[in-house]
């Protein structure tokens, strides 16, 4: 469990939510499909996060399914999206762990 | 919106090369690792060209080119295989599978561009035409349906101007009839009472008389004529008679006072035509009638007789004023009359020569002769 170093709770936790809500769906259909067009959407709706919300662990996601993406490596754009998953209970974890405190 | 390209590979270092090289230039690129999968792909619709590996675990290249030709709109995607199979038997049975085109591997990325846009390009061309040719068969059968409402209306006016034309050979038969039976009864006291006028005045009286009742049987006689000839659609009955004979009994019966120059110029005047007599006498007596009507006293009529390749031919000249234009440009429609001579002319006499000579298997013309007059221009098949 990687916990926020420059981020608020409240933040990550919205980040949490955001991710939930809109980018799950789209990873799920990368998946699927094995869709890189899914993967763009996913990533159009993403990057915008990455500056907003400076989390570590989820800019260097973001950066690594990019890169897969760009380079056209199936195989790493694979193995980068099955990270989505212990991104998003990590995320959870923490902000529950935060709440409890 | 650029165009959507499916790779199919079931290696994913293939799919990264022709995939970064195809996004660059801008494509959407799509990518399937197997043949199942691509027809997944495929069966959702949207792609544009399908580069297919040949070698795949499962189902071939070739197999799922088949499948996919199968799949609606299947038959419009071009597919290029990707292929290191280049002997001919494995070429064949591309092409056969539905391939468009092959390229092998290793290709070069300039090759693989070229062969992806041009059957882009050819693909967007075959779309066009066949958007083209949809237009074009709305446009046919809509024209079809105009033209088949026309054809209704065109049998429908035919069918009312035949019953029309059939009416008014009715009539002018009945009309013939019924005027001629009377006529010999007036003819013929006429004659009588005409042996007893005693004075100038009685006789000029009778001339006058004279004059009208033979333009009344005149004009019966060629009613009676086109009727029986327009209801005779087969040629007449012919015989072989002199054309020296015809000329001078069509001269002799020639209805009207003379006072003209009659020459028949021929380089053969015993020539024998095969004609009906009763006919064509008839013919030239009427084209008689109208040069001397027309033409100045002492003027010459002259008939030309030559042989031509389509038969005989006969030109009647005169020295009058020539055809009006109103008759020139009506030729030989019932009833018309030249302008100027309105009162001489009872309007059937060239529509009755006409009738005649096609009852002939012939044909005729009439224009003015560039010296002056008119010429009746008329030609019938030879014996």
């Amino acid at each position: 469990m990687v916990y926020p170093v420059n981020i608020k709770s409240e933040d990550l936790k919205l980040l949490g939510e955001l991710l939930t809500r809109e980018a799950n769906p789209l990873v799920e259909i990368a998946l699927k499909k094995q869709s890189i067009q899914a993967a763009r959407q996913l990533l159009a709706m993403v990057t915008p996060l990455v500056q907003k919300y400076q989390w570590e662990p989820f800019t260097h996601w973001v950066g690594s399914v990019q890169v897969a993406v760009d380079s056209f490596d199936i195989t790493m754009m694979d193995k980068e999206l099955r990270e989505f998953k212990p991104l998003l209970e990590n995320v959870m974890n923490i902000v529950s762990k935060i709440e409890k405190s | 919106m650029a165009e959507k390209i499916l790779l199919v590979d079931d290696q994913p270092k293939n799919i990264q090369v022709a995939g970064t090289l195809l996004a660059a230039n801008g494509y959407e690129v799509e990518f399937a690792t197997d043949g199942f999968k691509a027809l997944e792909w495929l069966s959702e619709g949207g792609f544009d060209l399908v580069l297919l590996d040949v070698m795949m675990p499962g189902m071939d290249g070739f197999e799922t080119c088949k499948r996919l030709k199968k799949l609606p709109g299947g038959m419009d995607i071009p597919v290029i295989f990707l292929t290191a199979k280049t002997d001919t038997d494995s070429l064949v049975e591309g092409f056969e599978s539905g391939g468009i085109d092959y390229l092998t591997k290793p290709f070069q990325a300039e090759e693989l561009m070229v062969r992806v846009r041009t059957h882009l390009e050819m693909k967007q061309l075959r779309a066009k035409l066949k958007d083209t040719n949809k237009w074009l068969q709305s446009e046919v059968d809509l024209k079809t349906v105009q033209l088949q409402d026309r054809n209704l209306e065109l049998q429908n006016a035919l069918s009312k101007l035949q019953t029309l034309d059939s009416s008014k050979n009715n009539f002018l038969k009945i009309i013939s009839h019924e005027i001629r039976t009377p006529l010999n009864g007036i003819i013929g006291a006429t004659f009588l009472l005409r042996q007893m006028a005693d004075t100038a005045d009685k006789k000029e009286f009778f001339d006058m008389f004279e004059i009208s009742i033979k333009r009344l049987e005149n004009f019966s006689f060629s009613a009676l004529q086109i009727t029986e000839l327009q209801a005779n659609t087969g040629q007449v009955p012919r015989q072989q008679i002199g054309m020296n004979e015809l000329f001078n009994e069509a001269k002799n019966i020639s209805l009207i006072e003379q006072h003209r120059m009659f020459s028949l110029e021929s380089a053969d005047l015993n020539k024998m035509l095969f004609v009906n007599k009763a006919l064509f006498v008839t013919a030239l007596v009427k084209l008689f009638d109208n040069s001397i009507r027309y033409s100045p006293q002492d003027s010459r009529i002259t008939v030309r007789v030559s042989e031509q390749a389509g038969g005989i031919r006969f030109m009647v000249m005169d020295e009058g004023p020539g055809f009006s234009d109103e008759v020139l440009l009506r030729k030989f429609e019932l009833f018309v009359t030249g302008e100027t001579h309105i009162d001489k002319n009872p309007g059937l006499s060239l529509p009755l020569v006409k009738f005649i000579i096609e009852a002939h298997g012939g044909k005729i013309d009439l224009y003015n002769n560039p010296s002056g007059g008119a010429v009746v221009d008329l030609t019938i098949p030879g014996v």
